[in-house]
């Protein structure tokens, strides 16, 4: 069976399966039962799950109206010049 | 028709730019749309090419925060990201003309701001490359593990959950710098994937991977977020901001 770190490597390896939701597969099952029974990849589990929501909650870059303006002249400049 | 453009003045705020999550243009709000071009998205460039000054507004507003913010995280640094988002608009209304639909307009400018990406990747080669395992120093094992954005780490910001944690202008700089640290394969994934809304199979097609391989590198990506945000936090417990 190995050392205990290997099958968690493993399973972390294979979280994504679960956090892109929609996987009904046996290897989630296991990856569930695995999780279950296991606090730390639970735990990592979690993380990642905040990690992703971090990051789908990220807001966009304020472009500054100056800074849109210097552009949107020079792209009508280049348009007109074409 | 760029001549028309320069010509007809044509008002501004003739159409307003689309509204932020509520067409399938705007972030994160692209899951199991359609890959093809909406009628919206349609309409805008056929008004574009009558030279609708309003369109080529429309447009401008409704992409440059989300490009700026794409490509500030690809490049690290606003200087650069400000010169990709201008060449990136620059291939948008110069190509405009050709857009057949076959991907939604946001795809379509997506898919020229990576070209702009890899093209400066090429020229100034600021990007690393390579590939991580984990994260930047491995996945060292569950033993090892300990929780970036845990109350357990001490510092009371972090204690907080993630939709207030992006409120955080230095949690923000955090994650900026990590993404744009990534090599490129694997940050243009969780770029698109994860902060721009793109489905799996809309990261697929874009960057033409394998959607399975989309998956691996956006897994690993968020492993390596996950890390960074991890020595980035400690670090800065420690007061020594910069020492990864």
């Amino acid at each position: 069976m190995g050392t205990k770190k290997d099958p968690c490597t493993k399973i972390v390896q294979k979280m994504y399966l679960m956090l892109e939701g929609g996987e009904s597969g046996s290897l989630c099952a296991t990856l569930r039962i695995h999780l279950e029974g296991c606090t730390s990849c639970a735990e990592q589990y979690r993380v990642l799950e905040d990690i992703v929501s971090l990051c789908k909650r990220f807001p966009d870059e304020e472009v500054s109206e100056d800074q849109k303006q210097k552009i949107k002249e020079k792209l009508l400049k280049s348009l007109s010049a074409t | 028709m760029t001549k028309k453009v320069s010509r007809r003045k044509a008002g501004k705020g003739e159409m307003l730019p689309p509204k932020r999550g509520t067409g399938g243009t705007t972030k994160k709000n692209t899951e199991a749309k359609t890959h093809g071009a909406t009628r919206a998205d349609l309409e805008l460039v056929q008004r574009f090419r009558e030279g609708d000054l309003g369109a080529f507004d429309a447009i401008f507003e409704a992409y440059s925060g989300p490009l700026l913010g794409f490509l500030t995280r690809m490049c690290g640094n606003p200087e650069d990201a400000k010169e990709g988002l201008q060449d990136t608009f620059l291939s948008v209304f110069r190509y405009l003309e050709g857009f057949r639909g076959e991907a939604s307009l946001k795809n379509w400018i997506f898919k020229i701001a990576v070209t702009a990406c890899l093209k400066k990747k090429r020229k100034m080669q600021p990007f690393p490359s390579g590939e991580i395992e984990g994260g930047p120093g491995g996945w060292a094992g569950p033993e090892a593990f300990t929780n970036p954005l845990d109350a357990s780490r001490g510092s009371p910001e972090w204690k907080l959950d993630p939709e207030t944690l992006v409120l955080d202008d230095e949690f923000r700089r955090y994650i900026v710098q990590g993404v744009a640290s990534m090599p490129y394969i694997y940050k243009v994934v969780i770029n698109l994937r994860d902060f721009e809304g793109f489905s799996t199979q809309e990261v697929s097609r874009l960057l033409r991977l394998k959607e399975s391989t989309v998956k691996v590198r956006l897994h690993r990506a968020r492993l390596y977020l996950q890390d960074w945000l991890k020595r980035r936090l400690r670090v800065s417990e420690q007061g020594k901001p910069g020492r990864a």
